[in-house]
C-alpha cells in the first residue's frame, strides 16, 4: 500500500507523537470514569456531547478503505462506482427506519447491546444468540481486515524499519491499553482526534488532486478519447444497474445495524444530539466517499496503464492510486512532503478507531449477550466489566495472528460479512415497528436467508445477475416475516 | 405517529416515506439522460444531484420531522 513512499524518521515521529497521544486520552478517560460498571465502560455513561458523538459515528463509519479501496474500485470501474456516495447516504437514510424507535426504547429499558433490544422484543434467549454470534462474525471479519491494513500501513510508512508483525502487535497493544482503561470513553474521545484527522486529512486531499492533475471535466475528456478508458465514464448497463441497486441495499442496510453503530445510538446523551449527529453525517458521503471517487477517477484518466505496471512484488494493485498521487506530491516540495504524513497518518488513524469501536462492540456483545446472560445471569456489573476487559485483550490474539497469517483464502470470509449481516434486518428494522412479529417467524426468516446465502456462496454464485446473494437471502426472509405481519394484520401498532 | 409522551417517528409519515422512496428510485441510474453538463456526463451529475437532494431531505426530516420527549437539552456538548 505504502510500500513505494519514501518516509523519512520525520514520519515515524509524526505517528509516535500521535500514538502516544491516544494513551494519554485513554489516561484521562480512565480518569474521567463515574462508575465501575457496564453502561459506563461500554457506553460512556450514555453521556456523549454532539462533537464527539458525531465524530465517533463518522470515524466508526469511514475506514481506510474508503480511502484505498474507494479511489482504487473508482481507477476500475470508472464513475460507476460513484455508487458508493449513494450507499454511503443510504446508511444515515436506514438509520432514519429504526434509530427513532430505538432510541426511545432504549433510555426506557437501558439497553447495552443489540442483543437487549432482540430480548426485550422477543423475549427469547435462542434468537439474542443467534443475531448476537451473526454481529460477532460480521464484526470479527471487520476488524481482522483493519488489523491486516494497519500493519500494511505502519510498514510501509516505516520504509521497513519497523517490521510489519512489529506494526501489527504494536498499535494492537496501544488500541488495548486505551481502551481497557476508559472503554467507549476512552474510543469515542480517540474517535474524535481520528474522526477530525480523517476529515482534514481527505480535504488535503481534494485541493492536492486538483492542484496535481486538474480539474474532472478534463480528467473526463481524457479517458473519453482514449478507447481502452472510455467506458470508465459510460453509466452501468443492465448488470451495472441490478449491482448498484444491490450495492445501495446491501451496505445501507448492513452498515446501519453494525453493533458499534447501534451502540453510538445508544450512548447519545439526549436525543437532539443524537438528531444533530445523524444529520450531520447525512452530509459526509459528499466530502468523503466522493472525495474517493475523484481521486480514482483524476487517476484513471493520467495514469490509465497502473495495472499493467510491475513492483518488485508483482502487479501493482488499483487501490495503490491514492499511494502513487502521494508518490508525485512528496517529491515536488518538503511542504507537499508533510502534507501527505498527515495524510497517510489520517490514514491510520481511520484504520484504528474503525478496529478499536469493532472490538469494544465484540467484547461488550460476548461479554453481556453470551457470557452474562447465559453463563452468569447473577453477576454484578463490576465483575462483568472486567470480564469484557479480559475478552478484549483475549479477542486481540486469534485477530492479530489472523491479520499476520493472512493467506488469500480468508478473502471469501472477509466479503461474505455484510450478506450474514443483513439477514438480521427484519429483527430490527421491522421488530421496532410490528408487535406480531413472533420470535419463531424471525428465526424462521433467518435461518431461511443464511441457508440460501450461503448456498448461494458455496456454489460459487455470490452475484446472481449483479444481485449479491445476500439481497437474494434477505428477500426470502423478510417474505416469511412480511407474510406473518399481513397474517397478524397489526403491522405499525403501537 | 405521534403519542402521548410527543414522540413522532418520521418514518411513519407518509410524505416521509414517499420521498425516500422517489429518492431511492431517482438514485438508480436508468434515466435517459444524455451529453455532459459542465463537462462531465450528465448521469453522473444527476446521480450526484440526487445524493445532495437525499441528505438535504433526511437531515431536514432528521431535525425537524421526528420529535423525541428527551429533546431538551439539545444544545449541549
Amino acid at each position: 500500500m505504502t510500500e513505494f513512499l519514501p518516509f523519512g524518521p520525520g514520519a515515524l515521529i509524526f505517528i509516535a507523537i500521535y500514538v502516544l497521544s491516544l494513551l494519554g486520552i485513554g489516561f484521562y478517560a480512565y480518569k474521567q470514569r463515574q462508575k465501575d460498571n457496564m453502561q459506563d465502560f461500554f457506553l460512556a455513561g450514555r453521556n456523549l456531547g454532539f462533537t464527539i458523538l458525531f465524530l465517533t459515528l463518522y470515524a466508526t463509519q469511514y475506514s481506510g478503505n474508503t480511502l484505498l479501496g474507494f479511489s482504487g474500485a473508482t481507477y476500475r470501474n470508472g464513475l460507476s462506482f460513484l455508487v458508493c456516495v449513494h450507499f454511503m447516504t443510504a446508511i444515515v437514510v436506514c438509520y432514519l427506519l429504526f434509530a427513532p424507535q430505538l432510541y426511545r426504547l432504549s433510555r426506557e429499558n437501558q439497553f447495552l447491546t443489540p442483543g437487549d433490544f432482540i430480548y426485550h422484543r422477543y423475549q427469547s434467549q435462542a434468537l439474542r444468540i443467534m443475531v448476537t454470534l451473526i454481529m460477532v462474525y460480521a464484526l470479527a471479519n471487520f476488524t481482522l481486515a483493519q488489523m491486516r491494513t494497519l500493519g500494511t500501513a505502519f510498514a510501509g510508512i516505516s520504509q521497513g524499519r519497523v517490521p510489519m508483525w512489529a506494526g501489527v502487535v504494536g498499535l494492537a497493544l496501544v488500541m488495548l491499553v486505551y481502551e481497557s482503561l476508559g472503554g467507549m470513553r476512552s474510543v469515542a474521545w480517540t474517535d474524535t482526534i481520528q474522526g477530525g484527522m480523517l476529515l482534514v486529512g481527505f480535504i488535503i486531499l481534494m485541493g492536492l488532486a486538483f492542484s496535481q492533475f486538474g480539474s474532472i471535466p478534463d480528467a473526463i475528456e481524457k479517458l473519453a478519447s482514449n478507447p481502452e478508458t472510455l467506458h470508465k465514464i459510460k453509466p452501468p448497463d443492465g448488470d451495472g444497474v441490478r449491482n448498484w441497486i444491490s450495492f445501495v441495499l446491501l451496505v445501507g442496510l448492513g452498515a446501519a445495524i453494525y453493533p458499534q453503530a447501534i451502540q453510538r445510538v445508544y450512548s447519545a446523551r439526549n436525543a437532539g444530539i443524537l438528531k444533530r449527529s445523524l444529520a450531520t453525517m447525512a452530509f459526509m458521503p459528499l466530502i468523503t466517499a466522493l472525495v474517493s471517487v475523484m481521486i480514482g477517477l483524476l487517476m484513471a484518466a493520467h495514469l490509465p496503464d497502473l495495472e499493467r505496471q510491475f513492483s518488485s512484488n508483482g502487479p501493482i494493485p488499483s487501490e495503490t492510486v491514492l499511494t502513487q498521487m502521494c508518490l508525485q506530491i512528496m517529491q515536488q516540495s518538503a511542504f507537499g512532503y508533510w502534507l501527505v504524513v498527515i495524510i497517510f497518518a489520517s490514514l491510520l488513524a481511520a484504520v484504528m478507531s474503525t478496529a478499536d469501536s469493532a472490538l469494544l462492540s465484540i467484547s461488550s456483545m460476548i461479554t453481556h449477550d453470551l457470557y452474562g446472560q447465559t453463563f452468569r445471569p447473577n453477576a454484578d456489573q463490576a465483575h462483568l466489566t472486567r470480564v469484557g476487559k479480559c475478552i478484549t485483550w483475549i479477542l486481540m490474539i486469534p485477530l492479530v495472528w489472523a491479520a499476520l497469517a493472512y493467506e488469500g483464502n480468508l478473502i471469501q470470509l472477509l466479503k461474505i460479512k455484510f450478506e450474514l449481516l443483513i439477514q438480521c434486518v427484519p429483527a430490527i428494522y421491522l421488530g421496532v415497528h410490528s408487535r406480531s412479529l413472533s420470535a419463531r417467524t424471525v428465526i424462521t426468516g433467518l435461518a431461511a436467508g443464511l441457508t440460501i446465502t450461503l448456498i448461494l456462496i458455496a456454489l460459487d454464485w455470490s452475484r446472481v445477475s449483479g444481485i449479491h446473494s445476500g439481497i437474494i437471502g434477505l428477500a426470502v426472509n423478510l417474505a416469511i416475516c412480511l407474510a406473518a405481519i399481513v397474517k397478524n394484520r397489526s403491522f405499525y401498532t403501537d | 405517529m405521534k403519542n402521548k409522551n410527543n414522540f413522532v417517528d418520521p418514518i411513519r409519515i407518509p410524505w416521509v416515506g414517499i420521498g425516500i422512496i422517489i429518492l431511492l428510485v431517482a438514485m438508480i441510474p436508468i434515466w435517459p439522460i444524455t451529453g455532459n453538463w459542465f463537462g462531465v456526463p450528465a448521469w453522473a451529475v444527476f446521480a450526484l444531484l440526487i445524493s445532495v437532494l437525499t441528505s438535504l431531505f433526511i437531515a431536514f426530516v432528521i431535525l425537524r420531522v421526528w420529535r423525541d420527549p428527551d429533546d431538551e437539552g439539545k444544545h449541549d456538548d
